[in-house]
């Protein structure tokens, strides 16, 4: 099966508990890990080095073995999400600013969002939803200023 | 069939920058009217008076009859395209924005999405679309808006 490897950065000091930071999909565990040392030449990382985590994404949640088109699409959620326990009281209200899934195309990224639309946890707030599409191996940050 | 009727007010400003706002969902040409006589008496809208339009909306895009539900769900594109001469300089942008369709659950919405993206038209802009909704009948912008312009003319 087909991964894509998305490296992830958390400071759980940041106000307003703010969410943790995507840094872009890599195709191997080893990519990401160059762009991670990468980023621990800037300070804001340098200063939460234990902050990186590399969450692997099924790509099209298929198990066929394939090569990772250069383009991916993720299916994206920013928005909160209460979670109730069996009483219905709430027990955690958390914002949530991450991807959910990637795709090797848009259309596959968008019916994902049909099948999350039938989920009433999910289908509350359609709005927070976006397809966002990206470079495996060369996130937005790594690219020189326009 | 249901309809609705969407009030926008769409104004092309003298630097090429258009700017296009929902004002809202009506069940009826009346209602939408109503709208914009409450919505001309607010800054930025009562400068341009002449740039509400209403657009209609088969709901579902289904023929059958019945009142619209209270609540919507539309399917928003939203493209910029960046116009550049031959060597490459940008000359302006221009902002593709439309409602594609109005629906009555957040399921017809994103199905809707799916069948756009098979369309040439949009096959290559799947970021390019989102869903919002909202309560028929019900007024937003409700304090108007300003542009940079406008706020230099107050000051």
């Amino acid at each position: 099966m087909t991964f894509l490897y998305c490296l992830v950065h958390s400071d759980p000091t940041a106000l307003d508990g703010a969410a943790p930071e995507e840094l872009g999909f890599y195709s191997s565990p080893d990519a990401a890990d160059v762009a991670r040392r990468e980023l621990l030449n800037r300070r804001h990382f340098a200063e939460r080095p234990d902050g990186f985590v590399i969450v692997p994404f099924r790509l099209d949640d298929q198990d066929e073995d394939r090569a990772a088109a250069p383009v991916y699409f993720g299916l994206h959620y920013d928005g909160r999400i209460v979670e109730r326990n069996k009483f219905g009281t709430v027990v955690s209200d958390m914002r949530v600013q991450k991807t959910l899934a990637v795709f090797s195309s848009g259309i596959k990224a968008a019916e994902a969002l049909v099948l999350k639309m039938h989920d009433p946890d999910w289908a509350t707030y359609p709005w927070c939803f976006s397809i966002t599409q990206g470079t495996v191996d060369h996130p937005d940050w790594m690219r020189p200023p326009a | 069939m249901p309809i609705v009727y969407c009030l926008v007010h769409n104004h092309a400003f003298p630097s090429g920058i258009a700017n296009r706002i929902e004002v809202g969902f009506y069940e009826s040409p009346a209602r939408a009217e109503d709208a914009r006589l409450g919505a001309i008496k607010l800054p930025g809208f009562r400068e341009r008076p002449e740039s509400f339009v209403v657009e209609t909306f088969r709901l579902d895009d289904a023929d059958e009859d019945g009142a619209p539900p209270q609540m919507f769900f539309s399917l928003y594109f939203d493209r910029e395209i960046v116009h550049r001469d031959a060597a490459g300089n940008i000359l302006f942008y221009e902002d593709i924005e439309k409602t594609l369709g109005v629906y009555s659950t957040a399921v017809k919405a994103a199905e809707a999405l799916v069948t756009r993206l098979r369309e040439p038209e949009y096959a290559d802009y799947a970021t390019c679309f989102s869903i919002s909704g909202g309560e028929l009948n019900s007024t937003g912008w409700e304090t108007g808006y300003f542009t940079p312009d406008d706020e230099e003319r107050q000051s």
